[in-house]
């Protein structure tokens, strides 16, 4: 165990070593991240601007909700994008997933711990920016039962989320064409961004039951905002993750003993 | 000469099916959230019309700006930035075509491509399902929707060719669709955002490639209006063009000095 | 002394995609694909042992590489068994990888930005390789190999000749009992190669069991006792390079640069088995077992003046062309 510490303090402490080689990069990518983020805000802002509800949520509201997907998305892209479907398609084009395969370290491992993407702070601090104040406008309190809830329905959103998208690079093991097929996971996103309510039931089961992303920010704001279709979901979401996630790192196994016998 | 290039390109992507239907799929789901977002927003807003606008001709407007949306979320400069980083351009000037030109009948080829693979079914799920309807003044806005192609594209070549000056390009062409998504009339249409920000938004070439097509599309600009605003995307296409060619020239200046 | 690699009927296929070209198939490609297999190792088997330098030669896709990889365990064999160390490289991945180093000719372990150093840090903490010993394998190896100037260099500024020595490092930083080297002296200059081919040498004194693929002649001479020659997938020489000039030492090529172009035909006396004529200049092979080469010079300064002449032994590199050509 303190072998696995030991090599993870190795990896941030090089990770750290090469933001500094490229110091304008790490600016600009935050900073255009950042700003690239609080343009939903904008969107919202204006559509606010000519209506009074979007089906009963109010501004506020449909900030909060919208940030804790953003919450969940930003601290993925910032500490767990390691294992993409972009950066595994890398390796596998470029013939270094091989490397990894070499190496006595199991391979998502190695990929989470090998990447921290420096934009995604760009992404995390707008993110927190815009639930923050989405709670404040919709008269959430911030004490220390709200707090804890909130961080709880965060990190299993964050389990969920992880599952999602690892099942998705797993595809770059059976294809090269991953680049499009994974963009789904992201325009799918935009569909939760919104309350699920005002949509078809199909699709709300979907975002439920197939791809529940449904239960990374709306289902836990039901019960911070008392809005919604009341469903009590809610308290599903950390079983919901904690069962992804096995399922992700099962199907990565196997997805990896297809590729090694497949070749490249 | 260039139409081979055209030809070559559109038959290349014939090869990523699963890039064309992962495409198809893409644009279906972006206009299918959008088209539940905005009837939800009428419907629950007890409105017939916002700023004017019905929501049939809302729908029509995301629609095609999904269309537009095709080339304009272009990747030409990426594809210019590697040639200037790894030397293709070298080879690319010795050859006897011009580089601008070799760059646009590439574009053209994977345009015309993403058009038939995706265009025509978003075209067809709007028209059919989501109750799009055709353009008021058909001809100006193919005028209009050529025009802001152009547009795009020398914005695109001039993003391509800072790669001469800087390491990567990257952070510009973020910056570049940011300001474009906001001010342009992509995501909806202009003036559903304050006056103050639709003055500065006019200002800017961005909302030549979307807000002026759409706009004389829904009909939401019409008769004289519509000749000052295609005049504006002329004004844009000739300049922006000018610059483009300017920055060539220094680009090339580089090439010769530095040695690729 | 123990087999330390046995593999036995190895069989690899893979699923290859038909491609055509024109508009109408690139259309039909769209809705159905043609595929073909391809055996890319075929029944192939092979014992190592303990401490032996051996060269895999073979041309372009001859199954070199894939053969390469079943071994280090990155791909599984289709059918056959492989065992290596006592372990299936395949299927016991983390434990087996502890014990092995791999350098790729063309592709680096190292980290592209950062100083070499640090790479071989991280190295200590994957291969959890304890203090003491990791301090001692990097001085003895940057010494030897003469990389203490670039100790501080990131990756991408090293030539190819430095990275290959630094990678050369990284492979071995955990003492492991079997390294395999993938085109390791490709592109480099003469220095290059010789300062790698001696550290080389010395590693497998000490021990290290080394399985080396190479286009490289000079090299498989310089350093490997025994060469298993693979092409389209099939084992067609085990043996040792002194078996195979041997074999071929029955043969002279003589070189004889004439003052003015003579008609070569007048050379075709017994033993001769080939003549090669460029303008003034005829080469001739002899088959030893018929004539021997000074019976055939004799013959020829009977009838010609003569301004140059060259006896040689095959090169090595013809003669395993020919055997690609032939077999054994």
């Amino acid at each position: 165990m303190k072998d696995f510490f030991k090599l993870w303090f190795m990896y941030m402490k090089l990770i750290f070593k090469s933001w500094k080689e490229y110091r304008i990069d790490f600016v600009i990518g935050i900073t255009a991240m950042f700003v690239a983020n609080m343009m939903s805000v904008v969107f919202f802002w204006v559509i606010f601007e000519n209506v009074i509800s979007l089906n009963g949520w109010s501004f506020g509201q449909i900030l909060f909700l919208s940030g804790m997907l953003s919450v969940v998305s930003g601290f993925w892209h910032t500490f767990l994008s390691g294992s993409s479907p972009w950066r595994l398609e890398e390796y596998v084009r470029r013939g270094i997933l091989d490397t990894v395969l070499l190496k006595p370290i199991g391979t998502l491992r190695y990929f989470l711990m090998s990447n921290i993407d420096e934009d995604g702070f760009g992404e995390l601090i707008a993110a927190f920016f815009i639930l923050i104040t989405g709670a404040n406008l919709s008269g959430i309190i911030w004490n220390f039962h709200n707090i804890l809830l909130l961080t709880a329905f965060i990190i299993s959103g964050i389990l969920i989320f992880f599952s999602i998208i690892t099942i998705f690079s797993c595809l770059a093991f059976w294809t090269t064409r991953v680049h499009s097929i994974s963009r789904i996971v992201w325009h799918f996103m935009v569909f939760v961004k919104y309350p699920l309510e005002i949509y078809n039931p199909a699709i709300i089961f979907l975002l439920t039951f197939i791809l529940p992303l449904g239960f990374i920010n709306y289902y836990p704001s039901e019960i911070f905002l008392g809005k919604g279709l009341h469903l009590q979901f809610a308290y599903l979401a950390p079983i919901i993750g904690v069962v992804a996630l096995i399922i992700s790192y099962l199907f990565w196994k196997f997805s990896l003993k297809h590729y090694t016998s497949t070749g490249s | 000469m260039y139409h081979k290039i055209v030809f070559t390109k559109f038959k290349e992507n014939f090869v990523y099916r699963t890039d064309v239907i992962g495409g198809i799929i893409n644009s279906f789901i972006e206009l299918a959230a959008l088209w539940f977002v905005w009837n939800a927003i009428y419907a629950s807003s007890g409105v017939v019309t916002i700023k004017g606008i019905t929501l049939p001709a809302m729908i029509t407007y995301i629609s095609i700006s999904t269309v537009i949306r095709i080339y304009s979320h272009s990747y030409s400069e990426y594809m210019i930035h590697d040639e200037v980083k790894h030397g293709g351009i070298v080879v690319a000037i010795t050859k006897p075509i011009n580089y601008i030109f070799f760059v646009l009948s590439r574009e053209l080829g994977i345009t015309f491509f993403r058009f038939m693979a995706r265009g025509i079914p978003i075209l067809l799920v709007a028209f059919i399902i989501l109750g799009a309807s055709l353009p008021l003044s058909p001809i100006f806005f193919i005028i209009s929707f050529i025009l802001g192609f152009f547009i795009n594209f020398f914005l695109v070549v001039l993003i391509g060719l800072w790669s001469f000056w800087a390491g990567s390009i990257w952070g510009l062409r973020l910056s570049k669709n940011v300001i474009s998504d906001i001010s342009s009339g992509a995501i909806f249409p202009l003036f559903l955002f304050p006056q103050w920000f639709q003055q500065i938004a006019y200002l800017l070439p961005f909302q030549a490639i979307y807000n002026v097509p759409l706009s004389i599309y829904i009909g939401q600009i019409s008769g004289f209006e519509i000749y000052t605003s295609l005049l504006i995307q002329v004004f844009w296409f000739f300049s922006l063009g000018l610059i483009a060619l300017i920055v060539w020239k220094f680009a090339q200046r580089r090439i010769f000095v530095q040695g690729g | 002394m123990e087999n330390i690699i046995e593999i036995r009927k190895v069989l690899k296929e893979f699923k290859v995609l038909k491609r055509k070209t024109g508009l109408k198939s690139s259309f039909t490609n769209f809705f159905s694909r043609d595929y073909k297999i391809i055996k890319a190792v075929n029944n192939v088997s092979l014992t190592i042992k303990e401490g032996e330098f051996v060269g895999i030669i073979g041309p372009n896709g001859a199954g070199k590489s894939t053969l390469i990889k079943i071994l280090t365990g990155v791909l599984t064999p289709t059918s056959g068994s492989v065992k290596v160390l006592n372990f299936v490289p395949y299927k016991q991945r983390k434990e087996y990888t502890k014990n092995i180093g791999v350098v790729f000719g063309q592709r680096t372990q190292l980290w592209w930005d950062l100083p070499v150093k640090d790479t071989f840090e991280l190295f200590k903490y994957i291969y959890k390789i304890p203090e003491e010993k990791f301090k001692n394998n990097l001085n003895r190896f940057v010494d030897v190999l003469g990389i203490d100037k670039y100790l501080d260099t990131p990756t991408r500024k090293l030539s190819l000749g430095e990275r290959m020595r630094c990678d050369l490092v990284a492979s071995l930083l955990h003492e492991p009992k079997i390294v395999f080297l993938d085109e390791p002296t490709i592109g480099l200059d003469v220095e290059a190669k010789f300062r790698i081919r001696e550290f080389l040498k010395e590693v497998n004194t000490n021990g290290t069991t080394i399985i080396l693929t190479t286009h490289d002649m000079s090299d498989i001479e310089e350093l490997c006792p025994r060469i298993v020659i693979i092409d389209k997938g099939k084992k067609i020489y085990d043996g040792s390079i002194e078996n195979v000039r041997k074999k071929f030492r029955k043969q002279r090529i003589l070189v004889i640069d004439f003052f003015e172009e003579i008609d070569e035909s007048k050379l075709k006396w017994k033993g001769v088995k080939s003549i090669k004529k460029e303008g003034d200049r005829v080469t001739l092979i002899i088959d030893t077992a018929k004539s021997t080469a000074s019976d055939v010079i004799k013959k020829i300064l009977s009838k010609w003046p003569i301004y140059d002449i060259t006896v040689e032994e095959p090169e090595i590199e013809e003669v395993i062309r020919k055997i690609y050509k032939k077999g054994f």
